[in-house]
């Protein structure tokens, strides 16, 4: 039986006058790909800084690597390897001497794997890191954190400044380490690539996870519906069954939402309205669901309100977020 | 594009960039006050040297570091360059912001330095013009420096080289003291106002050149590929090295350009600590010794308080300790690699220093003087605790530029609080010992906050705990001590208080009486002159020698010359109010003498009409003594009284006193001595007055001032208290507040039993056995036989028990 990588329950970070994190709970296998999605400020960094120890949380607890990071950081830094956003190198040393000093932290072999991963990314061993691009260092940075082959990757952001190519290459490698049984976090923008490597998505939205399922499931189980009407003032019931309105935007006589559980049966039943010109399905994209979930303020709906909510803005295209969708 | 207001934007940023050292130094400033106020107040040029050479000096000397150098090393001023200013704006108001923050700290030093000192105090010898002048000439090298050098602590390398050999030099042409001085001092000030000028265009040039968008950086091969620091073919063998080498190689690689500068800086003190004593001779020039000591000294201040900089300062620089954060490295391991380096650079020094000052002091003068190692142990003391201090706040400030500045004059606070408890305190050397340890605890056990970037509540708490034991450790024994220590009851505090206020009177000083000087001021000259040299043996104990304060004309005989002195007495007494003690008793002791003299050669060869004036207008002139020192508060004065009093009982007792004095004056003496509730009222004036100025702070300022630090704390009037050897200040002013308050009690006491109570309770304050004085015919006595010099031992007496015979209310003495 695989055991998680990383367990979460109840994390709350508050700063004074934000709060950061407002009950965060994971579970991440070991040997996936964990992609941690949301938009800036949602939190995704301060989990992150939880989870490897820089920051102690205001509640709630987590494992990484079975240690809980507030007494076992340092263990848990070992183990794993961690590229930041803006990654802390020493400038003034020449990359293979990064290598060679970093090395001394770690078991045998990480020079070896490390000058590997720096020949692999075509970076000039000689040349001082102050000297290098935004995107050498990257390289560098990433090469550091590979180099002793740990049982846990986090990265956040790791790919800006990395070329396509590059960009490409490095994501797919990330998944021949989950399937030799490594672990993978991502936290990233880049939905696209993370989509083509994710084996199990958390979208966190102003501090709490919206939605975390796998990659498969959430492809299978989420769909973008357009419905046509005949009126556009016509107001649509609630839906039934298990379906779950992620989000929903009005325009004209169209309506279009990102629903989770929509069957066949959910089709005919909203088919068979009075109004109703069609009814279209389709697999949402990670992005749209990505969209869906991150728009708009987090509210506590009513039940009345809970799957519809008058539509309004700009155009009358103001996205509408529906409840959490995990606690659904 | 509005011009103006790109100017009004480009101050505000400057302002706003300089605002944190502004503050910094004004809070140094002020806790230096805080120590100056609460401690040792004589050190009036340490403190003008601070506030008007200190402050000033390093604000000037970091300006640019701080806005030309740590923009550079945040590139913000790359950002600066790419936005559409004019680069000479951008230059100018970095000047101008650094002349107008100059200004304000100057200012703030000014209002420091009057708080404490006050306008008075300064003195004449501080040239503020050349204060003033040489800060601008450092404000002007800082922006040479931190324009031209592209390392920020090169630039203040360089900076601290230059300044130091600018006066230096300026001192070599300038005589200690000089007679040509106006020449002197306009040759510095154009010589200053050159330099600053060359220094502002080369800084100029530089500016300009740093700033010009379209000058790439051009880095030759070499530069780009780093000249190695160490064996390259460890890293192209790929020879691992154990953590603990590959840290201690990252931190002096990474520190080598400010460790090689330090080392040679340092290396300056020692040479100049050898040139001191190679040419510290008599005959030798002391204006070059005092400059190369005053510079060496400081040079090695500065040297030792940024190799504590350099400690936590060279990861903090661009977050560079992230990369062994996020490898969970060790904090232990951090710390003890992070000092393992300067440490050892400190302790090379200090033994370097050791080596250095005893081989020459050796290969000079043929031996080692004695207290040659307790200066290297000092010395050694001196340089750790400036590392200590520094090194924590490396860690704490996260600006290195900013640490670079202030550490050497953080470091000075340690040394005014060590003085502080040393002297006030009376703190004990081994707890002061331990007490320099404490930053490097606090560094400790904080690093693995400083590796995280924690800066949160819990990091400001615990160093601001540790600091809060810095503080309290040295002064725990003081606080055992003071509280415990016994004290006057609150209430008797408080009805002292309100009588010393009401009774207090500094609006008149007493005034001394001066004595003319004869050319032979012995009682033997004067016996000669009366013709009574037998009873000379007798009288002299009471006579003592005379004070000498004016000179007689010549060619006078000794009958002039006493004539002359009594005239001159009589005419003063006349003309003043108060009297001082010590002047009183002086010229008290004349007159006695005369009196005396007068009255043996009457009763021996009888009276005359001369013999009767001289022997009336003596007592006369006592009587009045007795009334002047009488209404003067403080209880020297009362004792003078007392003695005159004690000596005009006994003198009436004689026979044929009466006859000699006539009635008139017989009666004023009568009541002067008789006056029991006048003579206990200005006792207790005199008490009051003076526990309250042996309370008083600024009275504590005042006496230090005019006497040196020879006049002891436990002192009540000019009367020291023998102590226990609790003598710190605070607890010598509780002993003080006790022993009056006994004192009262001895004073008001109703009846005997309540006075020897009290009596003894004060005896016992006072450390010494029961005196009990009384009259013999011609001096006093103690029971014990030793001379106490207590304010409270005439009280009492056989001699008040004598003149109480005198008060009106006594039967006898209305019947006389």
């Amino acid at each position: 039986m695989m055991s998680d990588s990383i367990t979460a329950t109840g994390l709350e970070m508050r700063f004074p006058g934000c709060e950061a994190l407002r009950g965060i709970d994971l579970k991440v296998p070991s040997g996936s790909v964990f992609a941690l999605l949301g938009e800036n400020g949602a939190g995704k960094t301060t989990l992150i800084r939880i989870l490897t120890g820089f920051q102690s949380p205001t509640a709630g607890q987590c494992t990484v690597c079975g240690f809980d990071p507030s007494r076992d950081a340092l263990e848990i830094r070992r183990r794993i390897g961690y590229v930041s956003d803006s990654p802390a190198l020493y400038d003034w040393m020449r990359v293979d001497e990064i290598g060679w000093f970093a090395a001394s932290f770690y078991e045998e072999g990480f020079l070896e794997r490390y000058g590997e991963s720096i020949g692999h990314f075509e970076v000039p061993r000689n040349r001082k890191i102050r000297h290098l691009s935004k995107g050498q260092k990257a390289k560098v940075a990433l090469a550091l954190a590979l180099a002793h082959d740990p049982e846990l990757l986090i990265l956040d952001e790791p790919t800006s400044g990395l070329d396509p190519h590059v960009r490409r290459e490095f994501m797919e490698s990330m998944v021949d380490r989950a399937v030799t049984g490594r672990t993978v976090l991502i936290s990233s923008h880049q939905i696209s690539e993370v989509e083509r490597v994710a084996d199990l998505v958390a979208i966190i939205h102003q501090g709490k996870v919206r939605l975390m399922d796998s990659m498969l499931n959430l492809k299978e189980t989420i769909s973008e519906l357009t419905i046509s009407l005949d009126d556009p003032l016509i107001t649509l019931p609630r839906l039934s069954g298990n379906v779950e309105v992620l989000s929903e935007q009005s325009s004209g006589r169209q309506r279009r939402m990102v629903v989770r559980g929509f069957d066949h049966l959910a089709q005919e039943s909203i088919e068979a309205r009075p109004g109703v010109v069609s009814v279209r399905s389709r697999p949402a994209s990670l992005e749209e669901i990505f969209i869906a979930c991150t728009r708009g303020n987090m509210t506590a709906p009513s039940d009345d309100d809970r799957f519809t909510v008058p539509s309004g803005g700009p155009q009358g295209k103001q996205p509408t977020i529906v409840g959490g969708g995990h606690e659904s | 594009m509005n011009r103006s207001l790109v100017l009004r934007r480009l101050c505000w940023k400057e302002f706003r960039q300089l605002l944190p050292l502004v503050l910094m130094l004004a809070a140094i400033g002020l806790v230096f006050q805080v120590l100056l106020l609460i401690s040792e107040p004589q050190h009036t040029s340490l403190t003008q040297n601070l506030f008007f050479s200190g402050l000033p000096g390093l604000f000037a000397a970091g300006v640019g570091a701080l806005l030309v150098g740590q923009e550079r090393d945040n590139r913000t001023l790359y950002w600066m360059a790419s936005l559409p200013i004019h680069r000479q704006d951008t230059i100018r108001v970095k000047f101008l912001a650094g002349i107008v923050g100059l200004a304000s700290v100057w200012i703030v030093s000014f209002a420091l330095f009057l708080v404490s000192n006050g306008l008075a105090s300064l003195k004449p010898e501080v040239d503020l013009t050349y204060g003033i002048l040489y800060s601008i000439f450092l404000l002007s090298v800082s922006f040479a420096t931190a324009w031209t050098f592209r390392s920020t602590f090169v630039g203040l390398l360089v900076l601290v080289g230059v300044a130091m050999s600018f006066t230096i030099t300026a001192n070599f042409f300038t005589p200690a003291k000089p007679s040509n001085a106006v020449t002197t001092d306009f040759l510095t000030t154009i010589i200053l106002a050159a330099t600053s000028a060359l220094a502002l265009w080369l800084g100029w040039i530089a500016a300009l050149r740093a700033l010009t968008p379209t000058a790439p950086a051009r880095f030759s091969q070499r530069a780009i590929a780093g000249v190695s620091f160490f064996d390259r073919s460890l890293v192209d063998r790929q020879t691992i090295q154990t953590p603990w080498s590959a840290l201690i190689w990252q931190f002096a690689a990474q520190n080598r350009v400010m460790l090689a500068g330090l080392t040679l800086l340092y290396l300056i003190p020692l040479f100049i600590g050898s040139f001191v004593i190679i040419f510290d001779r008599p005959g030798s020039s002391s204006n070059w010794i005092e400059t190369f000591t005053r510079f060496g000294f400081i040079i090695s201040f500065v040297s030792i308080s940024w190799l504590g900089v350099v400690t936590f300062q060279g990861d903090n620089l661009n977050q560079r300790i992230r990369f062994l954060s996020d490898r969970g490295i060790s904090p232990r391991t951090i710390w003890l690699t992070r000092q393992t380096v300067p440490m050892g650079m400190l302790i090379v020094g200090t033994i370097a220093l050791a080596v250095a000052v005893s081989t020459v002091h050796w290969a000079e003068r043929g031996s080692l003087q004695s207290d040659l190692g307790l200066l290297l142990l000092i010395s050694s003391v001196l340089m750790w605790t400036i590392y200590s201090v520094t090194q924590w706040m490396s860690q704490i400030v996260r600006s290195p530029v900013i640490t670079a500045i202030i550490a050497p004059v953080v470091a000075c606070l340690p040394f005014a609080y060590g003085v502080f408890a040393m002297e006030t305190l009376e703190s004990p050397i081994w707890i002061l010992g331990i007490t320099t340890c404490i930053p490097m605890i606090a560094t400790f056990r904080m690093t693995r906050h400083w590796m995280d970037s924690k800066m949160g509540m819990r990091f400001w708490l615990e160093h601001g705990g540790w600091l809060a034991l810095v503080i309290i450790l040295p002064a725990i024994p003081f606080l055992i001590v003071y509280s415990t220590y016994p004290s006057m009851p609150m209430s008797e505090w408080k009805a002292f208080s309100a009588d010393a206020k009401r009774l207090h009177s500094y609006g008149r000083q007493p005034t001394e009486i001066n004595l003319l000087t004869s050319r032979d001021p012995t009682p033997v000259a004067a016996a000669t002159d009366l013709g009574v040299e037998n009873e000379l043996a007798e009288v002299i104990p009471s006579i003592g020698s005379y004070g000498t304060q004016n000179v007689l004309p010549q060619n006078l005989t000794l009958a002039e010359e006493r004539e002359l002195q009594l005239e001159f007495i009589e005419r003063q007494l006349h003309s003043v109010d108060r009297l001082a003690p010590i002047s009183a008793y002086s010229a008290g002791q004349l007159l006695m003498g005369e009196a005396m003299l007068v009255r043996v050669r009457m009763q021996d060869d009888g009276t005359s009409e001369e013999l009767l004036k001289r022997y009336q207008h003596s007592i006369r002139s006592i009587i009045r003594i007795i009334e002047g020192t009488r209404i003067t508060p403080h209880l020297n004065a009362q004792q003078i009284a007392d003695r005159y009093e004690a000596w005009l009982v006994k003198e009436l007792q004689f026979q044929g006193a009466s006859e000699f004095l006539g009635t008139e004056l017989q009666r004023a003496a009568e009541t002067q001595l008789g006056d029991k509730a006048g003579r206990q009222n200005a006792r207790y004036r005199a008490l009051v007055v003076d526990w309250a100025a042996s309370q008083s702070f600024t009275h504590t300022k005042a006496k230090k001032r005019s006497n040196s630090s020879s006049v002891p704390d436990h002192t009540i009037g000019k009367y020291t208290i023998p102590t226990n050897g609790n003598g710190t200040r605070l607890i010598s002013k509780r002993h003080v507040s006790t022993v009056a308050w006994r004192m009262k009690q001895y004073l008001m006491a109703s009846d005997s039993v309540a006075m020897n109570q009290a009596k003894e309770a004060l005896a016992r304050e006072w450390n010494d056995p029961v005196s009990e004085f009384g009259l013999t015919a011609t001096t006093f006595w103690a029971s014990t036989g030793s001379r106490v010099n207590a304010p409270w031992i005439f009280w009492f007496g056989d001699w008040e028990k004598q003149s109480d015979a005198y008060a009106p209310s006594n039967p006898s003495a209305e019947k006389r």
